[in-house]
């Protein structure tokens, strides 16, 4: 459960204006900049995909990004934060030496790992293979290591005499994903305690020590610096508690590039839920289930603590342990075990735990994305002057965003100054469902559609709606009727335009199905239908319908429509007038459809004569779509002698080349 | 059979002797005729020792014959000294055939039995024998006349059947051969999930599930010049708790790990094939699932479809466009049926036999599925590749359905024909044609047989040749789909499969071994312990000796860089040879991580050239080759020119020449991991992206060099290299690439009495622009003055004295960062050498010191004493 406190605490201090907007209340949360600072937006429980120990919180003061490293902070000394570890693969380590071993990143003075033989111990010190996975990929320009020079450790003499220091980018790996290390340093020689390696700035993972001297060495400390943004590095923040089921409107922010604007990105995403954390909190049972518990209950679990043990007697009475004992067996009655959340839960036939089931308890399960309750991270929000519309799913209380960061060079990074979301409450209704009919068409067909929508309104509390706003792939032909429960009501058609259209009907403000009949093209497999319902009164809110059953009537359950698949990708050819006599019409219109296609590609019109010459060219280029030229006839400024020619049409896309053929007759 | 009892029946019915003479041969069997046969007989009746009284009765012991001892009297070694037991095992145990028939007495060296429906039916034994004796190489021979077979059982046996089948530097397993003048066969045979390495101690291995090999290869020679073979080769997953005819045996069994656990997730990606450009990847407009099953209630098959019953994946992941998910560059969707989600109302997740998802998908698109029931040890799922569009298309206009039959991997068979014609009115041709099928199973607990499905993929390839002296000519054509896989999963000894594990659980058909020696370059269960081949082309090793040709004294100085040697070596960099893949490396040093099948997969293409010897030491040669990747869209097209030259002039020397021009528009990557050696380094893999450097280039290539012999003693080598790629249209970072290399140099060796003098002096001239713009260009030359004197010392050892100037000069201005300064370094070396017969070997001692200063740095001393024990 996020704080209430904290909801409190952003809705008064962050929410920019709370702007009444017909009944509904429109509010935007703003984070980072001026407004709510970062650190107190981010969320306190890590997504363990998300690289989010690495966001740069202090160096610009409003700013996010990822961290820069400081050239003299010690990279190594975070390394068990980052993921990252120690080793030496070739040698077995008894576990002091691995404590030890962990203890030359540590900054530990007294820790140092050591390979010194003694009159009595004889120890290889040849060959020894010390491997450090820095946990991420970072800018890395400098290696430092030596063994204890205190006053209480002065082992200086007990350096690396002869080493060779590999590295590794956590890009290269083997087949079998083991770094390919290269050699960076040879040095046979050394006469140095404090080896400082500096080598050109570069991403380094993994670096490898390996010792080529014979002599006993120990190293206290191995030291990494460097420089440049981390590759990777998100922001998660919190889940924002906003009171009630809201509509979500546009989300904004503000971001700069550092370094080539192309070497980096932002990437926003959104999520949004019913109940308060987006995971789900497993507890463990001893014979291997796991039962959902809350967040509370997980966080208060405590392996070591054993809990309670109660006992009782034969007729239910408590007794003590002692008195338990002293009884005859027949007259002992249960044993219940407790722990921190309450009795210990029974086994499979529902009889209390045995004491030794009891003992090998361990309480934490697993921890999940509530999949239940909580929609995915949405689709990358592209950066748009303005904003962009939130495509979670809506009317949800519960918003929360990720930033990621990505960068492919070391000066290159993204930096978000702050971010804002804008949430209406009460919602328009509680949830609008729609489905379209038909579902299946004949792509190019003008078709005759009929949309149902049914809401789910809470009387009294949601606002309710008298205008559908719904997107079509071309301009809608017609708008012929629209029902309500049935019946056919007024309506308006608002807005038309190229790809979507308004109607605006009596208000509806109660679970009453809405069917609008219109007529449009289709011209492509999938085309969806997506639609926005909003009062008249307060045009910003408009809440998506979602995809599912409106009405018995109709089985689709979806606003996706589909047209068959492996179809020409040119349709309709035609030539209007044919004959085409010059003077009697400036031009014949040469049309035709595109299908299917999503993006442009070149198409080109040619007219033959009969004899195959080619005597008119157009070209374009075109998407799916109805497209037309116009011949007047001529070619060169001339006309061409009166006859049949032919009309080829061809597009070049990236499957091949598809061409479509029609005769036009010349007359004059 | 108890062999006790029957030594026990066999001495009471034979007459005690007078003496202890031991007689072996009649000790078994019995007489049958004029022969001793060896039939186990069983326990017979004693009718003499039906002797009724009560104290114990004492058998005449096994070896009563051969030492004499009677267990119930007093033993006394005064007079006849003890005798210890005779060691069975020296001596080895009695075998019988499968009709009861003695084999031998001796030892059983190898045993591969498969016994079914058995619990641990699969059993390899090897013998100790098997490794000590014989090495871990048995051969069985016979012939007769044209006739003749082989049998072979090894570890490490070279095999192939075809390039594009089965082709291996290490099989471990039997191979039966057969050939006649007309008519050749092979057949090999290998459990190799585990073939057992000789190298351990002989064990029985017995094993439930296994992965088992079968491979054969036929050919016939039709009339005088045409061959046709036939080619099969399969490995598929066996559960010896099946019936052994339950199902095709080739298409797999699920073991009892695959098969122990219902399947209750499904889980598939789609990202972008091609995620360098960033757009184009997958668009997923719909999707469904089709499960066929046992209705919960009824009991009764059903199909169902997601959509019907309302069960649907979660979506995650995926850029949302208008009526579809697009996974443009690294973005991926991911779609997860869960069989356990309560609004799940399909057929029980346990009586699931069949399920199918169909996924409507268009541009380039890349899927890969996988379960909870395809993981890696860990429990993780991993995914493994169901399709890939063909080409990059970005238009939609591919927009298709996909079904994909879901099921856990089972067998892997590769068939296919062979056509060879040899010399027919001069033309020889070689052709093959294989198609690849990769089966899968549906597990089920409830049930033994399960659906199998398969994807089928296909490749080909066409030599033809012809020889016309002065013409001739020759043409390559070839396909391999992107999917053509030789590569099959083992199980582990739980029978498990962790799918992401190349070193425990795949095996290789084909082997990568680009530097065709006796170690697969990869590193794979059962072979040197499986580790892969940590020097592959150690720099250029064309003596095969495992040592850089570079480095021949292993001593980290490349020896271009090491004073002295680098008189006699060139770097590679002035060497030459072709490149037909354009990605600057010579085409016959490439490494790769992928099988060394003939051609690369998810290729296709032709290559053809004419040419003409205009003398007999001049060819001219022009060509033609094109080719694409079938999932890609990538091409490469060249025509290019070749010119060769190569003539000894008696009393002159050798004159070669080589030039070559290519127009070249090539985009496919052809990235590689070479080794590579910098001062100072032993060297190291390095893996070596393509700078697609040729995209749309012309390419010259020049080489003259002249060997002067003409005078005793003197050596004049001079050779001059030009590469020039000329880039026709600008690509960001690259630009025009030249080399120039000219090498001079002569030595001139004579002698003084007893002394041998060699003065040498070598001139190298480099210029170079490379094709990365972010590379520095270089223009530097060195040259070296030396001179190397030589004069015995007593019988069997001489002195030599060395001195070397090298002149360096760095003729970039201003100096690249990283480059050196001009410089000059002076070597002086003496070395004596003792070369003696020592217990059998040629001893030579060396002991020596070279000094170096390289001027305005410090001075290097190093100094040793060597000893090389030879045999030559």
């Amino acid at each position: 459960m996020e704080s209430r406190s904290f909801r409190i605490s952003v809705i008064f201090l962050c929410l920019v204006g709370v702007v009444p907007i017909g009944r509904a209340h429109g509010g935007t949360y703003v984070i980072g900049g001026k407004a709510l600072p970062w650190k107190e937006a981010v969320w306190d429980e890590a997504d363990p995909d998300a690289a989010v120990g690495v966001i740069e919180f202090e160096r610009r003061p409003g700013w996010i990004l990822p961290v820069e490293i400081d050239t003299a902070e010690n990279i190594a000394s975070k390394i068990f934060e980052r993921g990252g570890g120690v080793s030496v693969p070739n040698v077995p380590l008894s576990r002091e030496e691995k404590d030890a071993l962990v203890g030359i990143v540590n900054g530990d003075p007294a820790v140092a790992f050591e390979r010194k033989s003694t009159p009595a111990k004889k120890v290889n010190s040849y060959g020894i293979l010390l491997d450090i996975d820095l946990g991420a990929r970072l800018g890395v320009d400098r290696i430092r290591f030596f063994p204890r020079m205190s006053e209480k450790y002065p082992y200086s003499e007990y350096f690396m005499r002869a080493y060779e220091l590999y590295l590794n980018d956590g890009l290269e790996l083997t087949e079998e994903g083991n770094p390919i290390y290269h050699l960076a340093v040879r040095e046979e020689k050394n006469t140095e305690p404090v080896v400082d390696v500096r080598f050109p700035l570069q991403y380094v993972r993994y670096i490898r020590i390996k010792s080529i001297t014979e002599a006993s060495w120990e190293i206290d400390e191995v030291q990494v610096f460097g420089a440049g943004f981390v590759p990777t590095a998100t922001y998660i923040s919190k889940v924002f508690d906003l009171g009630d089921a809201a509509i979500f409107g546009r989300i904004w922010w503000h971001q700069k590039k550092v370094g080539t604007p192309s070497k980096s990105k932002v990437i926003v995403r959104t999520r949004t839920g019913t109940d308060d954390t987006p995971l789900v909190y497993y507890r463990k049972l001893a014979w291997g289930e796991e039962v959902e518990v809350s967040k509370e209950e997980y966080y208060r679990l405590d392996p070591d603590e054993q809990g309670e043990i109660r006992y009782f007697a034969k007729d239910g009475s408590e007794v003590s342990k002692k008195v338990y004992y002293s009884l005859p067996p027949e007259e002992r009655g249960e044993v219940k075990y407790y722990r921190t959340g309450g009795e210990v839960p029974f086994d499979r036939e529902g009889l209390p735990i045995t004491k030794a089931m009891y003992d090998t308890l361990s309480l934490k399960g697993r921890i999940e994305l509530d999949r239940e309750n909580w929609s995915s991270w949405s689709s990358p929000y592209d950066y748009r002057e303005g904003g962009v519309f939130i495509v979670s799913p809506c009317p949800r209380r519960y918003f929360q965003f990720r930033i990621d960061f990505e960068s492919r060079d070391l000066d290159a990074a993204g930096m978000v100054d702050s971010i804002a979301f804008q949430f209406f409450v009460p919602p328009i209704a509680r949830r609008i469902v729609a489905e379209i009919s038909p579902r299946k068409v004949v792509a190019g067909e003008p078709t005759r559609f009929t949309y149902a929508v049914r809401p789910t309104i809470r009387e009294g509390v949601d606002t309710g709606f008298d205008r559908l706003e719904i997107l079509t792939p071309v301009k809608v032909d017609t708008v012929e009727v629209v029902r309500i429960d049935g019946d056919e009501v007024k309506f308006e058609v608002v807005e038309v335009d190229h790809d979507h259209f308004t109607v605006g009907f009596p208000k509806v403000t109660s679970d009453r199905l809405v069917e609008v009949v219109f007529r449009c093209e289709v011209l492509r497999y999938g085309t969806t239908f997506l639609a926005r319902a909003f009062d008249s009164a307060a045009e910003e809110v408009k809440q998506p319908v979602v995809a599912g059953d409106a009405t018995s009537e109709i089985d689709t359950d979806d606003i996706s429509v589909h047209t068959a698949l492996g179809g020409a990708l040119i349709r309709k050819l035609e030539v209007r007038p044919d004959p085409f006599i010059p003077g009697s019409a400036d031009a014949t219109r040469i049309s035709w459809d595109l299908l299917q296609l999503t993006r442009p590609v070149p198409f080109y019109v040619d007219i033959y004569d009969i004899s195959g010459r080619l005597v008119r060219r157009f070209q374009g280029r075109g998407k799916s779509g109805t497209y037309f030229k116009e011949w007047d006839g001529r070619c060169g400024g001339k006309l061409v002698p009166p006859g049949v020619y032919i009309v080829r049409v061809r597009v070049e896309t990236d499957s091949g080349r598809e061409e479509k053929f029609r005769t036009l007759t010349l007359v004059y | 059979m108890d062999l006790k009892r029957l030594l026990v029946a066999s001495l009471l019915l034979l007459p005690v002797p007078a003496s202890s003479q031991v007689n072996y041969g009649r000790l078994f069997g019995r007489r049958v005729g004029e022969e001793v046969v060896f039939e186990p007989t069983g326990v017979e009746v004693l009718l003499g020792a039906q002797d009724p009284v009560l104290k114990k009765w004492y058998v005449p012991q096994e070896l009563y014959r051969i030492y004499g001892w009677k267990q119930w009297e007093y033993t006394n070694y005064a007079r006849e000294h003890y005798r210890r037991y005779v060691d069975i095992y020296l001596e080895g145990s009695y075998y019988y055939d499968l009709f009861g028939r003695l084999v031998t007495r001796g030892w059983q060296v190898y045993r591969w039995q498969q016994d079914q429906p058995e619990r641990s039916g699969s059993s390899i034994s090897k013998d100790r024998t098997y490794n000590n004796w014989f090495d871990r190489l048995l051969i069985a021979s016979d012939s007769k006349g044209q006739y003749h077979m082989a049998l072979t059982i090894g570890d490490e046996i070279r095999t192939t059947l075809t390039p594009l089948t089965f082709s291996k530097p290490l099989f471990n397993g039997s191979q039966f051969d057969f050939q006649s003048d007309k008519y050749s066969l092979t057949v090999l045979l290998s459990r190799i999930s585990l073939p057992i390495i000789g190298t351990k101690e002989g064990r029985h291995m017995d094993r439930t599930n296994n992965t088992n090999l079968l491979g054969l290869r036929g050919t016939v020679q039709v009339g005088q010049f045409l061959k046709v073979g036939a080619t099969y080769v399969n490995a598929h997953q066996s559960n010896t708790l099946l019936e052994s005819f339950s199902g095709s045996p080739f298409s797999g069994s699920l073991t009892t790990v695959q098969n122990s656990a219902r399947v209750s997730k499904i889980i598939i990606r789609i990202s972008d094939d091609s995620p360098e450009d960033g757009e184009g990847g997958a668009a997923l407009y719909s999707w469904d699932i089709v499960i066929r099953g046992r209705d919960r209630l009824t009991g009764r098959m059903e199909t169902v479809r997601g959509s019907q019953i309302g069960f649907e994946p979660i979506v995650e992941g995926g850029y949302q466009r208008l009526g579809y998910l697009a996974a443009d560059g690294e973005e991926t969707i991911t779609l997860t049926y869960d069989f356990t989600d309560p609004s799940y109302a399909g057929p029980d997740p346990s009586l699931i036999e069949r399920v199918i998802v169909e996924l409507v998908l268009a541009n380039d698109y890349r899927v890969e599925w996988t379960s909870d029931r395809q993981t890696n040890k860990a429990g993780q799922p991993v995914f493994l590749l169901a399709a890939r569009a063909p080409g990059n298309v970005k238009d939609n206009s591919n927009q298709r359905v996909i079904r994909l039959d879901y099921g856990l991997p089972t067998a892997n068979e590769v068939y296919g024909f062979t056509v060879e014609v040899d010399d027919f009115k001069g033309f020889d041709l070689y052709a093959e044609f294989d198609r690849n099928r990769r089966f899968r199973q549906y597990p089920n607990v409830n049930k033994k047989e399960h659906h199998t499905t398969y994807d089928a993929s296909e490749a080909w390839m066409v030599n033809m040749s012809k020889l016309s002296y002065p013409y001739f000519a020759f043409f390559e054509a070839y396909s391999i789909d992107y999917d053509y896989s030789t590569t099959c999963f083992i199980v582990d000894d739980k029978g498990a499969i962790d799918y992401e594990d190349k070193l425990h659980n795949l095996y290789e058909f084909v082997d990568d071994n680009d530097d065709q020696d006796r170690y697969p370059d990869w590193g794979r269960l059962y072979q040197r312990g499986g580790t892969p081949d940590d020097a592959v082309f150690p720099g250029w090793d064309e003596n095969n000796d495992f040592i850089s040709d570079f480095n021949e004294n292993d001593n980290l100085i490349p020896d271009y860089e090491e004073p002295f040697l680098r008189y006699d070596v060139d770097p590679p960099e002035f060497l030459f040879g072709m490149d037909m893949n354009h990605n600057m490396w010579v085409d016959r040093f490439e490494n790769d991580e992928e099988p060394d099948y003939p051609y690369k997969r998810d290729h296709r293409g032709y290559n053809f050239y004419f040419g003409v010897h205009i003398t007999p030491d001049m060819r001219l040669i022009v060509g033609h080759q094109y080719e694409r990747l079938l999932a890609e869209r990538k091409r490469s097209r060249s025509d290019y020119f070749l010119f060769t030259f190569d003539r000894s002039f008696a009393g002159l020397g050798r004159l070669r020449m080589f030039g070559s021009f290519a127009s070249v528009k090539d985009n496919i990557p052809d990235n590689l991991i070479q080794w590579v050696q910098t001062p100072g380094t032993r060297g190291t893999m390095k893996k070596l992206e393509d700078p697609l450097a040729a995209r749309d280039a012309r390419i010259g290539c020049a080489f003259v060099g002249f060997d002067y012999t003409g005078i005793e003693g003197l050596n004049l080598t001079n050779k001059l290299k030009l590469d020039l790629w000329d880039q026709r249209r600008k690509f960001p970072g690259l630009r025009d690439r030249t080399f120039l290399g000219l090498i001079n140099k002569v030595d001139y060796t004579f002698t003084l009495g007893r002394l041998k003098l060699q003065p040498r002096i070598k001139n190298l001239f480099r210029r170079e622009v490379p094709v990365l713009e972010e590379e520095p260009e270089r223009k530097e030359n060195l040259t070296l003055f030396s001179a190397i004197a030589k004069f015995p010392v007593l019988k069997r050892s001489e002195v030599e004295l060395g001195a070397e100037l090298a002149v360096f000069r760095q003729l970039m201005r201003p100096v690249p960062p990283g480059f050196e300064e001009s410089y000059e370094e002076l070597t002086g070396a003496v070395q004596l050498t003792n070369r003696v017969d020592y217990m059998g070997y040629r001893l030579t001692t060396q002991i020596g010191m070279r000094v170096g200063r390289k001027f305005g740095k410090k001075t290097s001393v190093s100094s040793f004493i060597t000893v090389y024990a030879g045999t030559e």
